[in-house]
This record gives structure tokens, C-alpha cells and sequence, in this order.
């Protein structure tokens, strides 16, 4: 019995060396193991390659600041993908900033105009096409807005504004002056055409800023340190709205829209249908101030419901500094959903789309930006990066106080960018240190943008950088997964097909998307619509409805192609 | 890094959770990602009026309360827009003394010219330099000429012209009206984006469509009615028929020779033109095509290299370009001009003469 005790006992304690051993070498193994996977961590489907040093872009952004902090060097620029030489490529055109008091320059900055080359690399045609604006840019947008098959260019600057018609010779025509939406000398934000009455004309919304003067310049100081003055040190700026006659001129008509009833510090701006009544609203990020939500009566009239509809504040009831924002149907549900930008130490905000004009804030329960909580966020897009039927999220990120870590040592005027990749069950995760080198560039972002430079199918991605050069991704994702691409061609509607929704079904997928222009963080892309497949090879209808007209079908076939669908036709082509 | 470091951490923490699973242990959560720290709220230091809290690292060496500046916050009312400059005054064609934007000229026989003028939007006429409206279209969108792209002379010396505005190619009859070419019925879709047009042996229209969808060299019956496709040609520009029946065009930055018979031959390569226009082909099988950013025509002779034929000023911005009494007559947008061009290369305005004088 003892001896069995014992050898029990001797068991026991056999049993329990051996086990705590085993747990070692356990722990041991999964240490080397796990060590190993986050050394090589599970990729994440989507793979971004930083292309700049091959594009051939020699453009640098500056906010032509001087030291003497102005509020407008804080907030900077957006840019612009869209095809200004109808050749099917995607060009560029970057905002720069202006020489501001106190700065001298040898040769002023200016815009820049980059036409893709189709082979990966682009030309600088600024001058040649005559968009070189020597402004303070600070947003941009991108329509045919007088309908002759020619997209044009319009920016919202620190002061002047410029509409440039595009010729359709490779050359653009300032017609500001004529078309009469030069808007002063107001510090400019983001900018979109729109059709508010559904009348085939596109209509011009231009947000501002806040008022500011030089001679009303505020010297902001924590400790021995200049900082840029907020903007809550100026009265904020209400937008305005254009209407377009038609006949290249358009009216002013802020007041009796309703547009100009609030003020706020706009920002980045999106046009979308949020409730489905057939009119395109207007959702504006104002710099800390309730976001404002305009929504469309279909008459020419405007009504600020974002506090009803749940887009103002936050989950906390907080005013955010937004700063852009796009809209996509992250659960494809058929919902447009909106997530905005913030300032640091605020998230970014998921507004799901919960139907019924009404929207939630979603952020936390679908992780959807928690990375981003120390950043100040700019730019952001809902893209299917990997063509999965799924759209995932880029923000990019950057402070603009140079001096930030003797008030907050939690981010830096430089960091790299963030993605999140859509998990398809509402949520998002982080795999920003997992997909492509493209997310390790370290910069102060603020545009960004994203389409098919080389037709290849898959988005990639151009950022303005802050006193900077841009960044340009090329999207390498891996697998053979299929998309479809379309671009519209109004007939009765506005040419460009701004405002109309298309739904696409493939098999068991169904997803929308609407034509924007105008979005992000005061930037341009996406004209022509991309869907990402997964695995179907074949699409099998295409649904778009017209801005004020009825859905039109079209049978679409197969996919992995850019198609044109031409209003009362019914029948894709290819493009 | 340091998300790598947490990732591994976790999966650590998740398989030894596992493993104790396995002996018996407590059952591992379901895992689920950290929710985000509670945010700290940071007044903007910059923008706000409320006293700037500290993050939980603050150089107090570098700032402290007392060095604090800032002054209170501005109570400004609410600015009104301000109104819009006044409209300059519309233009008025008939005190014109060129054309405002030439995008496209054209030559009779007999010497007549025909500009298509995009921004007045219109066509002139001019005769022994003397300048006319031959037609004027509608600022409106989307009606006839709105939009004028380019123009063209018939067999029997009637003018043609494409318009993108609505998509169409017109024919003017006797009394100066344009008439559509194909018949359509519907909005827009025939041609999408008429760029340039010439006429070939059958007297049939080849017009080069750019819209998005439609890039090709369409044919146009020379009564009008349907369109047939010739050829699908990437971003379609300029073209011309030669005495051969060749069609030349301008894809992009390339010059193309397409033969009667279907055979597709590239003459110029990318990697010259900037941005080519027209191309306009001589009986001796020489061949010329203007260049807007290049400034400059090219000569191509056959079976040489283009040469920069002529190259800067006057030429601004060279896109249309014709035969024009054993010379070429050349439209410059940006110089607001037509040039003739002799043989031998010496350029020289077209003078005009104002309009109504």
C-alpha cells in the first residue's frame, strides 16, 4: 500500500514534472511558432505596393507657409483621379498650396496635371493643358457639367475659385468668371456636382471653411510653441449652392435653397440619396461643429436634418472635427453607409445606414476604425481592395502641428496610413502591417483617392501628402477573384450619370454603388463604378437608376470588364 | 512592431488558453478584438475655448498653464455669402474679329473655309479673308452644335460638322440649317463623341468616334441613315483618306494606316506625338499631323521618320488642319488664328477681317 502510495505519490509528482514540463516546452513551441506567424503575419488578401519612385511624378505639395501657422496650412489639400483626355486612363491632378505671406519662392507652386501614360508611369501636361492654377487649392471636384462628353475641373481654393472647362483638345479653358461661381475670397473646403431637381443639369455645391482674413490672424501659443489657431477662433462660413442654367452660367441660390440658413466649418462633403426619395442630399463634415446633413426636397430646397437622422455627433453625442467622408454599402444590404473622418483622439464614425433616413453610429461594434483613435484622419474611401464583394476602408492619417508631441506624444505629424479590411459579418480589421508595403509609407496625408490606373481590374490608390511628395499604390492583390466596372452615359440625365444608383447582381451577390462626384477628403475619384466579384465569372443583371428617371436593366455577362451603359438603351457595352 | 508584438501576444494567450481547454481547464473565450480604449478626451488645444486637458505624457518642462495663450474665443456673427461678381457681358458673334476658339477648319474647292468654333459655339466662313457667320448655335446644352467638334466639306460641297453635345453628325441644307445625318432617334448613342470627319471614295462619311464605350471609325451613308462600324481604334482623333483608299487616323499618340482591305499598319509609333489632332494626307502619299502640346506639325514622308515640321510660334496650340489650295490651312484654339502653311514649311496667318464690318 505504501509502497504504492508512494508510488503514487511518486506518480503524482512524476505526472506534475511532466506536465509543467510539457506546458514548457508547450509554451516554448507555440512561442517559436507564434513567433514565426507574427513575423510573417496571415496576409491579408490585399496587397498595396508603393509605386511612387517609378511614376515618374515629380509634383511636392507645400502649404506655402511661412512659420506664421495659418489656419488654412493646417487643413490643405485634396486631388483628383478622373480621364481629362477621354484615352480610358485615369489621370491625376494634384492640389498645391500658394506662397503666403512671408514666404518667397523662386517659382511659384501650382497645381499639377498628370496624364497616365498606360504603362505605369504619367507626364506632367500641367502647362500644356493649361490647369496649372497657381491658388491656394484646397478641394477639388470633377463633372461634365455642361454635358458635351468632356469632364471638367473645379476648385475650391483660399480665395478664387476656378471652373475649368475641358475643351476636349487636351486643354482647358478657365470659364469661371462666365459660369460666375468664383465665390470671392473665401477659404474653400470640399465641392461636388450634384443634380438637386433631376433636370440632366448638374447643379455646384462649394462648402467653406471658416471666415478667415489675414488681418484677422490669431497667434496661437502652448508653452514656447506656435500652433495653428483652430477653427473656432473664426465664425464659421455657411456654403453655397449653384444652380446651373444650363447655358454655362449658373445662379446663385444658397439663400433660397436653404443651404446658406446654417454655417459651419465645412470640410469634405459628399452628395448622396441617403433616404432613397430619388434626391441627392448633401452630407457635409464640419470642423468641430455638428456634421451637417441637407436633406433634398426634390424642389430646390434644403433642410438641415443631421441631428434627426443621427449623422451630427457621434455615438457619445459628441461634435467631431470631421474632415471627410465617403459613403458605400459596407453590409451590402443596399444601404449607403457613411463613415467620416475625424480629428485626433476622436474615432473615425461608421454611420450604418439603418433605412428610413435614419442612420446609427456603428463604429465600435464594427471595429471600424479604433486604430485611427489617436490620428487626425483626412481621406477615406469604402473600396473592394481585393475584389471580394466587399468593401473595405482606407483612412488616411497625419497631424498638422509639427510641434505635436509636447501635447500629445500619441501620434506625429507623420504616420503611416491605415486599412481595414471588411470581414463580410460587419465588422473590420486592422491589416494595415499586413498588406503590402504601400501602408508602411510614413507621411501626413490628406487627400486620397482610388481607382484602376492600369485597368487591371483592381483600385489602387494616390495621396496627397502634406508638404510632401504624393504616394502612388499599385494594388497587387493576390488571387483571381472577378469585378466588374461601369461607367454611365446620361442621356436625359447628366451626362456623367452623377447621382444615379446602380445595383449589380452576380449569383448570390447584390451590391450598389452610386456615381459620386466629389468625396473623401475634399478630393475626386471613382467616376467610372467598380464592384468587386469574388468568385462569380458572370454578372447577371445590372439595374441603374437615373437620376429622377426609372431603373433601367441591363444584361450584363460576363465579367472582369468595363462596360458603358448608355441611358434607355438597356444593353451593356463594352467599353 | 508593435502591433506584430500585441498579434503574437495574443495568438500566445489564445493557444495556451487552448491548451488548458484541452486539460481540462477553463474554456477559452470566443476571442474578440480589444474594444478601443475609452477616448480620452483632448480639447483641440488649438480650437477650442475650453482648457486644454493633458494627454498622460506632457513635456511640463515645454508647457505649463501660465504659458498657455490663448485669447477668447471671437463672437463674430455668421457671415452671409458674399454675392458673386457681375457676369461679364455675353459676346457678341457679329463684332468678333476672329473666332474665339477654332477648333476645326475646312476648304472648298473654290477656297472657302469653314471653322468650327467651339466656344462661340458655331461655324464661320470665311471668303478671301472676309469672315462670316455661317452658323451659330445655342448656348443651351445639348442642342445642335452646342458642343461643335469639327467640320467637314461633301462631295458636292456641302458642310459638315460633329457635335458632342448631342452626339450627332449634321449636314447643312440650302438654307444653312443643319439636318442629323443619322436619323436618330434617340438622345444620344449614334455617334457618342464625333472628333473628326472625311469623306471617302463612295462619298460615304468616316467619322472617329471618342465616347467612352464607342472608340471607333463609324461610316455614315453619304444620303445619312445607319452607321456601321469600320473599325474598333483606340481613342480615335483625326483622320483622312488617301488617294488609295487608306484610311489614316490618329489612336491616341499613334498614326495608323488602315487599308481597304481590313490590314491595320502603325506608321508612327508612341513615343513622338504629345498629343496629336488631325492628320491630313497629300496625293503623293505624304502625310502631315498637328501636335497641340508638341506645338508642331509633323511631315511624314513615306517611309521616313516624322520630322518636326514646323515647330512654335505663332502655333499655340495646333488641332485642326486641311488641304487648302496647295497649302495646309491649320485651326489654332489658343492663338485664336488659322495659318497657312506652304510647302515649304513658311507659316503665315490667315488674315481676317471682322465679322459685320
Amino acid at each position: 500500500m505504501v509502497h504504492s502510495t508512494k508510488d503514487r505519490s511518486s506518480g503524482k509528482i512524476g505526472w506534475g514534472w511532466a506536465g509543467l514540463l510539457g506546458v514548457g516546452i508547450c509554451w516554448s513551441l507555440i512561442d517559436h511558432l507564434t513567433a514565426k506567424a507574427a513575423e510573417q503575419p496571415l496576409p491579408s488578401g490585399i496587397r498595396l505596393t508603393d509605386v511612387t519612385d517609378r511614376s515618374g511624378i515629380t509634383f511636392r505639395h507645400t502649404d506655402g507657409g511661412s512659420g506664421q501657422y495659418y489656419i488654412m496650412e493646417s487643413v490643405v489639400a485634396g486631388l483628383a483621379l478622373f480621364d481629362y483626355d477621354g484615352d480610358g486612363l485615369i489621370d491625376i491632378y494634384f492640389l498645391n498650396g500658394a506662397p503666403l505671406p512671408g514666404t518667397v519662392v523662386d517659382t511659384p507652386p501650382r497645381n499639377a496635371l498628370y496624364r497616365n501614360n498606360g504603362d505605369g508611369t504619367f507626364t506632367d501636361v500641367t502647362e500644356r493643358a493649361g490647369v496649372g492654377d497657381p491658388g491656394y487649392g484646397l478641394g477639388v471636384t470633377v463633372a461634365d457639367y455642361n454635358n458635351n462628353g468632356y469632364q471638367d475641373l473645379y476648385l475650391n481654393n483660399f480665395g478664387r475659385n476656378v471652373l475649368y472647362r475641358n475643351n476636349g483638345d487636351g486643354t482647358f479653358t478657365d470659364v469661371t468668371d462666365e459660369a460666375g461661381v468664383g465665390c470671392g475670397e473665401l477659404v474653400g473646403a470640399g465641392a461636388s456636382f450634384l443634380d438637386i431637381d433631376n433636370n440632366g443639369l448638374l447643379d455646384l455645391y462649394v462648402a467653406n471653411y471658416v471666415d478667415f482674413t489675414y488681418d484677422r490672424h490669431i497667434e496661437r501659443t502652448i508653452g514656447k510653441h506656435r500652433f495653428h489657431p483652430g477653427p473656432r477662433d473664426y465664425p464659421p462660413m455657411p456654403d453655397n449652392l449653384f444652380r446651373n442654367n444650363g447655358d454655362g452660367t449658373f445662379t446663385d441660390i444658397s439663400r433660397e435653397s436653404g443651404i446658406a440658413a446654417v454655417a459651419g466649418a465645412g470640410m469634405g462633403i459628399v452628395c448622396f440619396d441617403f433616404d432613397e426619395d430619388g434626391f441627392t442630399d448633401v452630407f457635409v463634415c464640419n470642423d468641430h461643429g455638428a456634421n451637417f446633413l441637407f436633406h433634398n426636397d426634390g424642389q430646390g430646397g434644403f433642410q438641415e436634418v443631421g441631428l434627426i437622422a443621427g449623422v451630427a455627433y457621434d455615438f457619445y453625442g459628441n461634435e467631431n472635427g470631421s474632415m471627410g467622408a465617403d459613403c458605400g454599402d459596407y453590409e451590402n444590404n443596399g444601404r449607403l453607409d457613411l463613415f467620416a473622418t475625424n480629428y485626433s483622439a476622436e474615432m473615425p464614425v461608421l454611420y450604418r445606414n439603418l433605412g428610413g433616413g435614419a442612420f446609427e453610429d456603428a463604429t465600435r461594434r464594427a471595429n471600424a476604425g479604433a486604430s485611427a483613435f489617436p490620428h487626425v484622419t483626412w481621406g477615406t474611401g469604402f473600396v473592394d481592395f481585393a475584389n471580394r464583394g466587399l468593401r473595405d476602408l482606407f483612412i488616411a492619417c497625419g497631424h498638422f502641428m509639427d510641434k505635436i508631441e509636447f501635447i500629445d506624444d500619441r501620434t506625429m505629424v507623420d504616420v503611416p496610413n491605415i486599412l481595414l479590411k471588411n470581414l463580410g459579418n460587419g465588422r473590420f480589421q486592422d491589416v494595415s502591417d499586413r498588406s503590402g508595403d504601400g501602408l508602411a509609407v510614413v507621411a501626413s496625408t490628406r487627400g486620397a483617392a482610388f481607382d484602376d490606373l492600369d485597368n487591371d481590374g483592381r483600385i489602387d490608390v494616390v495621396l496627397l501628402n502634406t508638404n510632401a511628395p504624393p504616394t502612388v499604390l499599385r494594388n497587387e492583390s493576390p488571387g483571381d477573384h472577378h469585378w466588374l466596372q461601369i461607367r454611365l452615359r446620361g442621356t436625359t440625365s447628366n451626362r456623367d450619370g452623377v447621382g444615379a444608383r446602380v445595383r449589380v447582381v452576380a449569383d448570390d451577390l447584390a451590391h450598389v454603388a452610386e456615381v459620386h462626384s466629389g468625396r473623401g477628403y475634399q478630393s475626386h475619384y471613382g467616376t467610372r463604378l467598380h464592384f468587386g466579384l469574388g468568385h462569380r465569372q458572370h454578372v447577371d443583371r445590372i439595374e441603374v437608376r437615373w437620376p429622377g428617371g426609372p431603373t433601367e436593366a441591363f444584361t450584363a455577362g460576363p465579367a472582369d470588364r468595363h462596360v458603358v451603359l448608355t441611358e434607355g438603351q438597356g444593353a451593356a457595352k463594352n467599353d | 512592431m508593435v502591433s506584430e508584438r500585441t498579434g503574437r501576444n495574443t495568438i500566445q494567450l489564445a493557444l495556451a488558453l487552448l491548451l488548458l481547454s484541452w486539460q481540462g481547464g477553463c474554456r477559452p473565450a470566443e476571442p474578440e478584438p480589444d474594444p478601443p480604449a475609452e477616448p480620452t478626451v483632448i480639447a483641440d488645444p488649438v480650437g477650442s475655448d475650453a482648457e486644454i486637458s493633458k494627454p498622460d505624457k506632457l513635456d511640463d518642462a515645454a508647457v505649463s498653464d501660465e504659458q498657455v495663450q490663448i485669447p477668447p474665443p471671437v463672437d463674430v456673427p455668421i457671415q452671409p455669402a458674399p454675392q458673386p461678381p457681375p457676369k461679364p457681358e455675353p459676346v457678341d458673334p457679329t463684332k468678333l474679329d476672329r473666332p474665339l476658339y477654332p477648333l476645326s477648319v475646312a476648304a472648298t474647292p473654290t477656297g472657302t473655309l469653314y471653322v468650327a468654333d467651339h466656344h462661340l459655339p458655331g461655324i464661320w466662313q470665311v471668303e478671301d479673308g472676309r469672315m462670316s457667320l455661317f452658323f451659330l448655335g445655342e448656348k443651351k446644352f445639348r442642342t445642335p452644335l452646342n458642343a461643335i467638334r469639327c467640320v467637314a466639306i461633301d462631295g458636292e460641297g456641302r458642310v459638315l460638322a460633329g457635335d458632342s453635345a448631342t452626339g450627332d453628325v449634321y449636314r447643312f441644307d440650302q438654307q444653312g440649317q443643319p439636318e442629323s445625318m443619322t436619323g436618330r432617334d434617340r438622345p444620344l448613342g449614334v455617334i457618342t463623341l464625333p472628333y473628326s470627319i472625311a469623306i471617302d471614295g463612295r462619298g460615304d462619311l468616316l467619322v472617329t468616334d471618342q465616347g467612352e464605350g464607342d472608340q471607333r471609325i463609324a461610316r455614315i451613308p453619304a444620303e445619312g441613315g445607319t452607321v456601321e462600324l469600320v473599325a474598333e481604334v483606340f481613342t480615335p482623333r483625326g483622320l483622312d483618306v488617301d488617294s488609295e483608299q487608306n484610311v489614316w487616323v490618329i489612336s491616341q499618340r499613334r498614326l495608323l494606316r488602315l487599308s481597304p482591305d481590313g490590314d491595320r499598319e502603325t506608321i508612327v509609333d508612341d513615343g513622338v506625338f504629345e498629343f496629336p489632332h488631325a492628320v491630313v494626307v497629300r496625293d503623293d502619299g505624304v502625310a502631315f499631323v498637328s501636335d497641340g502640346y508638341a506645338r508642331t506639325i509633323w511631315k511624314i514622308e513615306p517611309g521616313q521618320s516624322p520630322q518636326a515640321w514646323v515647330r512654335d510660334e505663332p502655333l499655340k496650340n495646333p488641332v485642326g488642319m486641311a488641304l487648302w489650295q496647295d497649302r495646309l490651312v491649320v485651326a489654332d484654339p489658343h492663338a485664336r488664328a488659322l495659318f497657312a502653311i506652304d510647302w515649304d514649311g513658311n507659316v503665315s496667318p490667315v488674315e481676317l477681317q471682322p465679322a459685320g464690318d
